[in-house]
């Protein structure tokens, strides 16, 4: 087992978050760019990094030290993970967070996503899965963080996109109409995931017109930032909402950029709306800093607190429930498959008799298809098959997709995107080793995939 | 015997040595300008180009010398691997080039016999032929494979490549070609248009367990003498 490597890191800066213009190149005000940077001093011009690109955002000719172009990167990380030399560096709220665990008045929460619990015990010596979650949690509050799983509104953010698809099948295969399906008339099949946040960016910036395609659920963390900040505020911590100071821990350094995007703010406007905070209170985001796996690895060390060496005991909390279907977010296919699980209750009326749906598992595949046969309720059991598809990493898979969707638009009915091969599990936030190009190959290189 | 001569380089070795040596050169000075950030951006990508497109030449010469001159590389490797009692004593007073160059009474004042390669010659072709070989390797590998070889290996790949160049060049340019000089029959022999031969009695005087064990008369006096081995 090859040994995990130090990535460099440095803080943003006021420049971080732009001007005071609406829109600097493909970036909205308040919405931070060059979280990933390549120190030119460090940099060989190897070219590695370019391989790995979704967007081709790196510059620079074989020998001569690469750049990133702003406008260009989605923040994934992949080009970081994937560096030979360490040259890559990613912005990090590590200094930020621990000024904030020192302030009496904050209540700061640690919103973890389920890929970094099977990852971060390799910055402490283990093997990947070595950790279980209630020592996460255990360390998480001897730094002073309080606990809310993101597997917790992974749960909701399922319930959500697999309503939305299920409205969309009823609207667009079933032909029904009604007031409920109106707002997905101008949003056809087939339905994208919109939980990762470098694919959401990469539509964005390169193909708009797969926009009214993208599911309008939130991710987890965002859905989890709101609720932490109303719902849980109120009835669960029982404090004031603009003391909470909500940090999201995940495998993927693109939720940094996710968090700076001025309309997650929905707790404050909720908040505001409702009378619930004064009028004068400056807007604030659901989620206020991002920490990757390494960056919650970092507090632990300047903590002195090894979570390996936690106890594994903890009593169950309302914000740490959640579902298998959550957990399984973290891994490609995963999505797919818990929103598949809530549709074909809803659309047959019964449970799955195997709620394993293995045909849209794994990432040695750059797309998987599967054909899922759904019988309707609705119809007298009459079936149709759900085309779905999961694309396994940016790189050239989603002009793959797309050029498939140009030549038949009703070749799926269901489609996953996640930016890097394998998911979250392998995002450019995860623990980095020396030898493989990925942490879930870490003796052996994946395919020039990525 | 003062006009007898014994061809010790024959044109396929000239050749190969030469190009390599040009080559090599090119390689060495456009890599440490972009390795060391000496020159402008643009100029490095350029300079790359042209190290890539020397590269293909570098690479083409080894192979044609190995493939088409299978049987001289061979017997360069045969006389460069075999080592004997007489090349081991070549140690004992470093083929008395310390007393000889810097007038340091290192050793024995005799010379132990050599073969055609004294023993520092051997270290020394044995150590450009693995670097030739490897810098092949490692240079085609970084350039097509880099995304799949993984990081360490890259890594290391990267600094045999970059380091290990330096270091032969070093040799070269510091120990091979001043000595190369100083034999003077050699060196005009290896860089002279025509037939690569020396003097038989340089050749007696510097390798005589050669031109004992290895040599074979094929022509007559003041004509190159051809080698068997």
């Amino acid at each position: 087992m090859s040994e995990v490597s130090k990535i460099r890191t440095f803080p943003p800066s006021k420049e971080s978050w732009g001007g005071e213009a609406a829109f600097e190149g493909t970036h909205r005000k308040g919405e931070l760019r060059g979280i990933i940077k390549i120190n030119q001093d460090n940099c060989v011009g190897c070219d590695t990094c370019t391989a790995f690109c979704p967007t081709e955002a790196i510059k620079g000719s074989l020998g001569v030290a690469h750049a990133i172009s702003t406008n260009k990167c989605v923040a994934c990380g992949q080009c970081l993970v994937n560096c030979p030399f360490g040259a890559i560096e990613q912005m990090s709220f590590v200094d930020e967070i621990m000024k904030k665990l020192d302030d009496p008045k904050a209540f700061v929460v640690a919103h973890p996503s389920p890929a970094v619990r099977v990852s971060i015990a390799e910055e402490f010596g283990g093997t990947p899965g070595d950790l279980t979650i209630n020592r996460l949690y255990n360390a998480f509050e001897k730094a002073g963080f309080h606990n809310y799983d993101v597997n917790f509104a992974a749960d909701q953010t399922i319930l959500e996109e697999g309503t939305e698809f299920i409205k969309k099948v009823r609207y667009w295969v079933l032909g029904e109409r009604g007031e409920d399906l109106e707002h997905v008339a101008h949003h056809p099949l087939p339905h994208f995931t919109s939980c990762c946040p470098a694919w959401v960016k990469n539509a964005e910036t390169f193909h708009p017109e797969l926009i009214p395609h993208i599911s309008g659920a939130k991710s987890p963390i965002q859905m989890g930032g709101a609720l932490a900040k109303t719902w849980a505020a109120e009835f669960v911590w029982k404090k004031d909402p603009r003391d909470i100071y909500m940090v999201s821990v995940t495998p993927c350094t693109a939720k940094i950029f996710e968090a700076s995007r001025p309309e997650f703010n929905s707790a404050y406007e909720h908040l505001k709306a409702e009378s619930k905070i004064p009028q004068e209170t400056p807007s604030f985001q659901d989620i206020d800093a991002v920490l990757t796996a390494r960056d919650a690895a970092e507090i632990f060390r300047r903590k002195g607190i090894n979570p390996l060496t936690m106890s594994d005991e903890r009593e169950i909390e309302t914000m740490n429930v959640y579902t298998g279907a959550a957990t399984i977010f973290g891994a490609s296919g995963g999505v797919m498959e818990a929103a598949l699980r809530t549709a074909y209750f809803i659309l047959s009326g019964t449970e799955l008799s195997n709620p394993d749906i293995t045909l849209v598992r794994g990432y040695e595949q750059d797309i998987v298809e599967a054909t899922i046969p759904v019988p309707l309720k609705a119809l007298n059991g009459k079936i149709i098959n759900v085309k779905v598809a999961v694309v396994n990493g940016a790189s050239r898979n989603i002009k793959e997709i797309v050029k498939r969707l140009i030549d038949d638009k009703n070749q799926y009915h269901f489609v996953e995107v996640m930016n890097c091969p394998g998911g979250c599990v392998n995002g450019g936030g995860q623990p980095v080793r020396t030898m493989g190009t990925s942490w879930l190959h870490p003796l052996l290189p994946l395919p020039l995939r990525a | 015997m003062a006009n007898e001569r014994v061809l010790k380089f024959p044109m396929s070795e000239k050749m190969f040595h030469n190009i390599n040596m040009v080559t090599w050169m090119i390689l060495a000075i456009t890599g440490v300008l972009i390795y060391f950030k000496l020159v402008s951006e643009a100029t490095a990508s350029l300079m790359m180009t042209f190290h890539i497109g020397i590269a293909i030449v570098f690479t083409l010469n080894f192979v044609g010398f190995v493939v088409l001159n299978a049987d001289r590389f061979f017997l360069m490797l045969r006389n460069l691997l075999i080592w004997d009692a007489d090349t081991f004593a070549w140690f004992k007073n470093l083929g008395g080039y310390p007393r000889r160059l810097f007038g340091i009474p290192f050793g024995p004042v005799e010379v132990a016999p050599q073969g055609r390669f004294n023993a520092g010659q051997k270290i020394t072709y044995l150590f450009f032929i693995f670097m030739i070989f490897g810098l092949i390797v490692t240079g085609w590998l970084l350039y097509f494979m880099a995304p799949v070889l993984g990081k360490t290996t890259m890594v290391y790949f990267f600094n045999f490549h970059v380091w290990g160049s330096i270091i032969a060049t070093v040799m070269a340019v510091g120990a091979h070609l001043p000595l190369a000089v100083i034999n003077i029959e050699d060196f005009k022999a290896m860089f002279r248009f025509g037939s690569g031969d020396v003097p038989l009695e340089d050749a007696l005087h510097h390798a005589p367990k050669w031109v004992e064990n290895d040599l074979v008369k094929v022509s007559t006096l003041e004509q190159p003498l051809k080698a068997h081995h």
